[in-house]
C-alpha cells in the first residue's frame, strides 16, 4: 500500500505518524547503511490476483460475463433439437457455437485492449515500471475467465437438461469441450492484438463481424484437413467421435496460438517466435491430415435398441431415449405396411446402418434420420414432419421425376397412396386448410381407396409400390382411374 | 445556407474518409463474397447470399456508428448552427451512401437475397444505429445493432414471413413485406431521436488524478 493514504509515505511532518519511524522510512535507514543492496534491482514474483480482481470487477470481463451467459443460452435456445439427449451432441453443438462465441470474445478481447486509447492512458501506463506484458496478460485473462464463466454457466445449464435423459454416456465428449474453450482463449487474444494495433473506434464490432465470415468460410470449403485449425466444426455428429490424438494436437495449436497473438500484443518479438514455430510444428500434422473421413463411428454410440412388441423399431443407444415416442409414430405405419410386397417391414435409425451406406430404404428397413428429433426436455420428437417425409418417399417415383415433369395424374395417385399410408400419423398444421380444386380431387380418391375392404386396399397399394418402383407412368395413373 | 467549407470540416470532423473507406472495402467484399456463394453448385443459387444480406448491411452502419458524434459533443451544441437540420441530414446521407454503395453489390438477381434485401438491412441498422446512440452515445452505437442481428442470423429461423417477418426481419427474403414494414419503423423512429436529441454526451474519462479532500 503506497497510495496517497499510506500513513508512511507521509514524512516526519504528519502529526499522524510523528515521532514513529513509519515502514518506508525504517527502509531507507536501513539501505542508507547498506549501499550495495540499492543498486541491485529487486526480483519479486509478478502479482497476478490483485490486478486479475480487479479487471474482473471493473474490466471489460464484467460486461463479457453476461453478454456470454445470454448468448450462450440464446443459441442453445434456438435449436434445442440439435443438442437434446446426448452428451455428445451438445460438446458438438458447444464448438458450431463458437462460430458465435468466438466472435463475441474477439470483440471483447479488442474493446479491453483499446481501453488504454480511449482512456488515454497508454503513455501514463508505458513509464511505469511494471513490464508491458504483465497488465496484457492480466487483461487476456480475466476477460478469457468471464468468457468462459458464462459459457459454462449457459451450457451447463443445458447438461442439467442432457443427464436427465440421456441413454449414452460416451467418453470423450469432454474433449471437445475443452478444446472449444482453449479456442475461446486463443479469440480473445486475437481481440487483444486488434485492440493493441488497430486504433479504430469501432475496432471491436468490426473485428468480431470479421472473425465471424473468417470462421463461416471453412464451412463452405468442405473437406480440407485444415478446417480442424478451426474453433468452429458444424460438422461433428453425436455418436461419431474424433481420435484423441486430434484432441491434442488441436489444444496445442490453440495454446501455441494464444502465445503468438498475445506475444505480438505484448511486441515480444522472441517469445512470438518460438510460439509461431511451435503452432508451425502442430498445425501441419494436422492440415495435412484428412478432412472429414477423420470422424468415426463411437461403437457403443450407435449399438442398436430395439422395441420387443410389435413391428421391429430400433435406434442407436445415444437416441434411446426417443425410442418409445418413434415406435409411437412408426409402429402404426409399419403395421399398414404389413404383408405388403416390397415394403419395408421394420425401421431403424440411420447411426446404426452399416458405414457407407446410404439407401433410404434397403433389405426391408426404412432408414430414418434422428439427428434433429430430440427437443430440450428429452419428451416428444421435434420434427415428427421429417420421420413423415421419410416414409412418403418410400411411395414417390422419384426416378419419373428425374426423367422430366409426369403427368399430373400421377402426382394426384402418389398423394394417394402417401396418405393412406400415412393415415394413422398425428395430424399436421396444413391440415384443416381449405381445399384447392386439385387438392379436393385427391380427397375423393383417398375416401374412395379407404372405402374399399383392407385387403384390397392393401393390395391396391402393393400395385402402386411395384409401379412406382419400375418408373411405370402408365400403370400409376391406371391404378388412380381404378378408384374412379 | 450550408456552406461548403462548414460541410467539409463537419464531415473531417466525423471521420467521413475513414467511413467511406470502409464502405467501399465492405462493398467490394459483400460482391465477391456474393458472387461466390451464388456461384457454388452445391447450394441454391443466389439465394445463398444470405450471410453477405446480414452481415454487409451491419459492417457498413457499425462504421457509421462513430460518426455520428463529434469529439465534444456539449462544446459542439454551442454553436450556432440548427444542429437537428443537421444530424438529420447525417443519418439520411449515411444510410444513403451505405445503401446505395452495397446494392450495387447485389444487382446480379436482386430478388430474394439481393439488392433489395441489402437496401432493406442497410435502412433497419441505420436505424437501430441512430436510436442506439441517443440511449448509449455514439461510441457504443453499434451496440444493439451487432447484437441484434447476430443473434437473429445465429437463430437462422426456417418460418418465412408471420411473426418472423417481423422479429427475423434481416433473414428474411426481400418479397416478405413485414420485414420492410419493421426495418423501415426502425430507421424513421431512430433517426427522428436522434434528429430531436443526438448522440448522447459521454462522460469524459482521463487518466485518473489524485484529488485533495
Amino acid at each position: 500500500m503506497n497510495g496517497p493514504d499510506d500513513p508512511t509515505v507521509n514524512g516526519p511532518n504528519d502529526p499522524m505518524t510523528a515521532g514513529r519511524p513509519g515502514r518506508r522510512t525504517w527502509l531507507v535507514e536501513r539501505r542508507s547503511r547498506r549501499p550495495e543492496q540499492r543498486t541491485r534491482p529487486a526480483r519479486r514474483r509478478p502479482r497476478l490476483v490483485g490486478p486479475l480482481r480487479v479487471e474482473l470487477r471493473r474490466g471489460t470481463a464484467a460486461t463479457t460475463f453476461p453478454v456470454m451467459v445470454g448468448a450462450g443460452v440464446w443459441v442453445l435456445a434456438v435449436h434445442p433439437e440439435d443438442w437434446g439427449g446426448r452428451w455428445s451432441a451438445l460438446a458438438s453443438y458447444l464448438r458450431m457455437s463458437m462460430l458465435v462465441l468466438c466472435a463475441l470474445m474477439v470483440a471483447a478481447g479488442a474493446w479491453q485492449a483499446g481501453r488504454e486509447r480511449r482512456r488515454r492512458m497508454d503513455e501514463l501506463l508505458g513509464s511505469t515500471p511494471r513490464p508491458a506484458w504483465q497488465p496484457l496478460v492480466v487483461a487476456w485473462l480475466a476477460v478469457s475467465l468471464a468468457g468462459t464463466a458464462g459459457l459454462l454457466l449457459a451450457f451447463g445449464g443445458a447438461a442439467v437438461l442432457v443427464a436427465r435423459v440421456a441413454t449414452f454416456a460416451d467418453s470423450g465428449w469432454w474433449w471437445t469441450v475443452a478444446v472449444g474453450v482453449l479456442g475461446l482463449w486463443a479469440a480473445t487474444a486475437l481481440g487483444v492484438l486488434v485492440g493493441r494495433t488497430v486504433p479504430l473506434r469501432v475496432a471491436a464490432p468490426v473485428a468480431g463481424l470479421v472473425t465471424y465470415v473468417g470462421l463461416a468460410i471453412p464451412g463452405y470449403l468442405r473437406g480440407s484437413g485444415w478446417n480442424w485449425l478451426s474453433p468452429m466444426h458444424d460438422n461433428l455428429l453425436a455418436g461419431r467421435r474424433l481420435p484423441e490424438h486430434l484432441h491434442l494436437l488441436q489444444a496445442g495449436w490453440f495454446v501455441a496460438l494464444t502465445g503468438v497473438l498475445l506475444a505480438l500484443a505484448a511486441r515480444r518479438r522472441l517469445a512470438a517466435l518460438l510460439c509461431a514455430a511451435l503452432a508451425v510444428a502442430v498445425a501441419l500434422p494436422i492440415g495435412t491430415g484428412p478432412g472429414p473421413d477423420r470422424l468415426r463411428a463411437d461403437p457403443g454410440a450407435v449399438e442398436p435398441v430395439c422395441t420387443r412388441t410389435g413391428p421391429e423399431v430400433c435406434v442407436a443407444r445415444i437416441n434411446g431415449f426417443l425410442l418409445d415416442d418413434v415406435a409411437a409414430l412408426v409402429q402404426p405405419v409399419l403395421h399398414r405396411l404389413a404383408g405388403v410386397p416390397g415394403a419395408p417391414t421394420r425401421a431403424a435409425d440411420d447411426l446404426t446402418q452399416p458405414d457407407g451406406a446410404t439407401d433410404p430404404v434397403a433389405d426391408g428397413t426404412i432408414w430414418l434420420n434422428l439427428q434433429n428429433q430430440a427437443t430440450a426436455t428429452g419428451e416428444g420428437v421435434a420434427n415428427s414432419d421429417w420421420l413423415r417425409a421419410a416414409f412418403h418417399s418410400l411411395v414417390f417415383p422419384l426416378c419419373l421425376y428425374r426423367r422430366g415433369e409426369p403427368d399430373q395424374r400421377v402426382d394426384q395417385v402418389t398423394w394417394v397412396a402417401g396418405e393412406w399410408l400415412l393415415t394413422e400419423w398425428p395430424p399436421t398444421a396444413s391440415e384443416g386448410r381449405p381445399l384447392l380444386a386439385q387438392q379436393r380431387t385427391q380427397e375423393t380418391l383417398l375416401e374412395r381407396l379407404r372405402a374399399l375392404p383392407e385387403a384390397e386396399q392393401r393390395d391396391w397399394f402393393g400395385r402402386f409400390l411395384a409401379a412406382a418402383h419400375r418408373c411405370d407412368e402408365q400403370r400409376l395413373i391406371g391404378l388412380g382411374e381404378e378408384l374412379w | 445556407m450550408v456552406s461548403g467549407r462548414l460541410l467539409r470540416l463537419h464531415l473531417r470532423a466525423r471521420r467521413a474518409p475513414t467511413f467511406l473507406a470502409g464502405v467501399g472495402v465492405v462493398a467490394v467484399l459483400a460482391w465477391i463474397g456474393g458472387n461466390w456463394l451464388a456461384s457454388r453448385p452445391y447450394f441454391d443459387g443466389p439465394a445463398a447470399r444470405i450471410p453477405v444480406v446480414t452481415l454487409a448491411p451491419l459492417l457498413g452502419a457499425t462504421l457509421l456508428a462513430p460518426t455520428l458524434g463529434g469529439a465534444d459533443e456539449e462544446l459542439e451544441r454551442g454553436t450556432p448552427l440548427p444542429w437537428p437540420r443537421w444530424r438529420l441530414g447525417h443519418v439520411l446521407l449515411g444510410a444513403t451512401l451505405i445503401g446505395g454503395t452495397l446494392m450495387l453489390a447485389g444487382l446480379r438477381t436482386p430478388e430474394v437475397f439481393g439488392a433489395y434485401a441489402l437496401l432493406r438491412n442497410t435502412l433497419g441498422c441505420v436505424g437501430l444505429v441512430a436510436g442506439a446512440a441517443v440511449l448509449l452515445g455514439a461510441r457504443l452505437a453499434w451496440v444493439a445493432a451487432f447484437g441484434y442481428v447476430c443473434a437473429v442470423y445465429a437463430a437462422a429461423p426456417r418460418q418465412i414471413g408471420g411473426a418472423a417477418g417481423v422479429w427475423a426481419w434481416p433473414v428474411q427474403p426481400s418479397a416478405v413485406g413485414s420485414s420492410w414494414v419493421v426495418a423501415l419503423v426502425l430507421l424513421v423512429v431512430g433517426t427522428a431521436g436522434y434528429r430531436r436529441w443526438g448522440a448522447r454526451a459521454g462522460v469524459r474519462k482521463g487518466p485518473f488524478i489524485y484529488k485533495k479532500r
